[in-house]
């Protein structure tokens, strides 16, 4: 009796579920965030402590992962391929604005996602050993406008990463070929900093976070951060701008995406919600330890960015020869 | 140095931090034990939790899961024959033939044993020596990690217990391996055949799992012998068997140590570099050399020890200049960051209590795997004894399960299967599996840095020598190489 009881219940619990799918509010189960770099790197920092902020704002939890490998191909790929239902999202990073279609690394581009908004930026900054004779970054500049392309070289990320492009924007704008300065890859920001350390190369550009212990101990000196105005963390450091006169500004960025169609009502939920997490003082606060700027816009602003971002970014690889085409 | 351990004592003893400890170490065997699983994953997945903890128990937290977990990754390596963690690749096979023979207690208290000493020496070796050991180790470019790696390489001769043709092969074997995916000096793709899951590589654990339990498992399946028994042995004749191989074992166990914590001060080459390079040492000096790979126990000693004392090691760099010595200590910065602790030389002036409660924390870790070591150690037999046709089903299960989990892609799951159906074939025809993986590991670094380096210089091969280090370990290197080979041809004419 009872079994029967029950088996007449949850048939008629079956029954109401299948004919109200859509009905059920956005979200009802767990969701999945991809991380397309490794754990414990800046990317996966980041995004972990916004999940834990949009986990309380969204009511349901997040499961933050990694999808490594392929200089972010990989993960990025696996978001964009994701069924766009809103329970597999991602954590952005600007090489999906153009960096792997231009580059031929693989078929994907802004137009594969759904671009929800940017969750922090990251400055870059200018760093030299501390033997290094330059004591500003104008000194830097013109030594390495009077010598031969090619005889500074400096390193932060993989060959046409985004410290590469930082490094490359900034020569253009100083009037010199983008190659002025060699580029030496990397796998990541500290093994790059070891390397100046180490006398392997002559500058870093890259992560003003990444450069900070090694400057308090005194092993490098940071001589700029590529940034319009300077960063609330490091009030010390002047800009690109303050600096040497240049105007370039150059920063990494980190967004929460969906793949392609993810339905209007489930991308502005995660709009909304997002906005929230990312005002909560838990989130910025410890974004903003770790050296990131805290960021939140509405969509159409974040496509507008990722618009005009590829557009530079589309330059510069090809001033490198990266280009495919 | 006394007035801070004394003034961080009672930081530590703190029921909370204690308590946190226990349960990291619990989660650590957890995480360890189970093959795919690593030391730098389970502690990646307690940084959602470090938020809601104070500054040192969320440390502890990390230091404790990364200890256990590396020595727990011994144990279905000596059981199953799977290491659990890359880092108990290079002795998994002693360990397990040693189970086999039936001394699966012996295996594991002597894992355990080499854990605890290399833990502790590598500790001792941070708190006094670690800022000239940092300042050392960032004098290291690319032309310095290139010739360590490359004397990596020549590791494998000594690894592999079967002929050396046969061990080049499959050293050569794991190289082509490391060639596909994305040439990170050029940012192009490499044999990928337009396969975006390829563009990552192949991964190095998938590989691992496939290639060590996979031919088990068909063994399992194809051959019917019966379970071997184990007799029951209590802990007083565990106790002190374990302290009569600690003592003749005491001088493998102290080199490992002390080997692990030099490679884990460097940045880049972690526990898995220490433990392969401990295990090669540990036969070039030993008077039986021929045990190795045969269930030796003097392998499993230093080469466990040297694990351990690279995770200690890792935090000379880390806590010196804020430059990670590996990817856990990656995450241990982050954390601090996060507690609002700043990694630098500052941290010993402004908060040497916390740093000496670290410190504690550490020896503690260590030391708490001398009872769970023991306990462990005890309970294996009952596993071992499982007819292989009822665990050969739960071991693939978990190969997959953890194929799967090192990067959720069900991709890994079919290379670790692949792995393992060559693992079996090249078993069968005796060659060697550990080489593929040293290969794997090695062959990227190798590479990457030989470009690099290139790069810098514009081609000009003398660089390699043109720095004092690198120069030292050039000729190391070389000597490695060209001394066996002249005595070979020397001993072929006379």
């Amino acid at each position: 009796m009872t079994y029967m009881k029950t088996t007449a219940m949850a048939a008629l619990a079956a029954l109401a579920l299948a004919q109200a799918p859509a009905m059920a509010a956005y979200p009802e189960r767990p969701i999945t965030l991809i991380v397309p770099w490794g754990a414990g790197g800046g990317t996966d920092t980041l995004t972990r402590i916004f999940a834990k902020g949009l986990e309380a704002e969204l009511g349901v939890r997040i499961n933050v992962v990694n999808r490594t490998g392929g200089s972010g191909v990989t993960g990025h790929s696996a978001i964009a391929n994701a069924k766009p239902d809103g329970y597999t999202i991602g954590a952005g990073t600007s090489e999906l604005a153009a960096t792997f279609k231009v580059t031929g690394l693989a078929d994907l581009a802004a137009e594969d996602f759904t671009l929800i908004s940017r969750m922090a930026t990251l400055p870059a900054s200018f760093v030299v050993g501390k033997n290094s004779p330059y004591a500003n970054l104008r000194e830097a500049l013109d030594d390495i406008r009077v010598n031969p392309a090619g005889t500074y070289s400096s390193s932060g990320s993989g060959q046409g990463g985004p410290w590469h492009i930082a490094v490359s924007g900034l020569m253009l704008a100083e009037g010199l070929p983008s190659n002025q300065i060699k580029w030496i890859p990397s796998k990541g920001g500290a093994p790059a900093l070891q390397d100046l350390a180490a006398g392997g190369v002559t500058f870093f550009t890259g992560a003003l976070s990444e450069a900070r212990a090694l400057s308090d101990a005194g092993e490098v000196r940071i001589l700029a951060i590529m940034s319009a105005a300077r960063s609330p963390v490091f009030p010390d450091t002047p800009t690109v701008k303050e600096a040497a006169g240049t105007d370039w500004a150059y920063e990494n960025w980190f967004s929460l995406v969906g793949p392609k169609g993810l339905p209007p009502e489930v991308a502005a939920k995660l709009s909304e919600a997002g906005a929230r997490a990312a005002a909560r003082p838990d989130v910025r606060d410890r974004l903003l330890e770790r050296g990131y700027t805290p960021t939140w816009e509405n969509p159409q602003a974040f496509a507008l960015f990722v618009g005009e971002f590829s557009v530079t970014i589309s330059r510069l690889l090809k001033e490198l020869g990266m280009a495919k085409q | 140095m006394s007035a801070h351990f004394a003034a961080a004592l009672p930081l530590v003893l703190d029921p909370a931090v204690l308590g946190v400890v226990a349960l990291a170490a619990l989660l650590g065997i957890l995480v360890g034990a189970m093959p795919g699983l690593t030391a730098v994953m389970g502690v990646a997945l307690l940084v959602p939790f470090t938020f809601h903890l104070d500054p040192l128990p969320a440390v502890a937290a990390v230091v404790t899961l990364a200890a256990t977990a590396i020595f727990a990754g011994d144990i279905p390596g000596i059981l199953l024959r799977i290491p659990g963690t890359p880092a108990s690749a290079a002795y998994a096979e002693d360990g397990h033939q040693m189970a086999m023979r039936g001394e699966p207690h012996v295996a594991l208290s002597l894992s355990m044993a080499g854990a605890c000493a290399g833990g502790i020496i590598g500790v001792t070796v941070l708190v006094m020596a670690a800022p000239a050991l940092a300042r050392a180790a960032l004098q290291f470019s690319s032309f310095e990690y290139f010739w360590l790696a490359l004397l990596g390489l020549c590791c494998a001769a000594l690894v592999s217990s079967s002929s050396a043709r046969k061990g080049a092969t499959a050293l050569c074997l794991g190289l082509l391996l490391s060639t596909v995916g994305l040439d990170e000096t050029a940012g192009s793709a490499r044999f990928t055949f337009g396969s975006t899951n390829l563009i990552g590589g192949v991964n190095f654990i998938a590989v691992l799992i496939g290639l060590f339990a996979l031919p088990a498992i068909i063994r399992g399946f194809t051959q019917h012998t019966p379970a071997p028994r184990f007799p029951d042995i209590p802990f007083r004749a565990l106790a002190l068997q374990l302290r009569k191989n600690t003592t003749k074992l005491k001088i493998n166990m102290a080199r490992g140590g002390l080997l692990g914590a030099a490679v884990g001060a460097l940045p880049g080459a972690g526990a898995d570099i220490a433990a392969w390079i401990a295990y090669a040492v540990s036969r070039k000096l030993s008077k039986t050399p021929e045990k190795f790979g045969a269930g030796g126990a003097e392998g499993i000693a230093e080469a466990g020890a040297a694990n351990n004392g690279a995770l200690s090691g890792a935090y000379v760099p880390a806590l010196v200049f804020g430059v990670p010595g590996d990817s856990i200590t990656a995450v241990v910065i982050g954390v601090l960051y996060l507690k609002g602790l700043q990694p630098g030389p500052t941290i010993f002036l402004n908060q040497a209590d916390m740093v000496y409660a670290i410190f504690i924390i550490f020896f503690l870790a260590n030391l708490a795997l001398l009872p769970l070591g023991l306990i462990i150690a005890r309970l294996a037999r009952r596993l071992l004894m499982i007819p292989r046709a009822f665990l050969a089903p739960v071991v693939l299960a978990f190969a997959s399960v953890g194929a799967y989990a090192i990067n959720n892609s069900a991709f890994d799951i079919g290379v670790m299967l692949v792995a393992g159906m060559v693992g079996y074939v090249l078993e069968e025809n005796r060659f060697p599996l550990a080489p593929i993986i040293l290969g794997m590991v090695l062959g990227g670094m190798v590479e990457f840095n030989f470009v690099t380096s290139m790069i810098k210089v514009d081609g000009d091969l003398t660089a390699f020598f043109s720095r004092p280090i690198a120069a030292a370990l050039g000729v190391a290197t070389i000597a490695a190489i060209s001394i066996p080979a002249i005595r070979l041809v020397l001993s072929r004419r006379g």
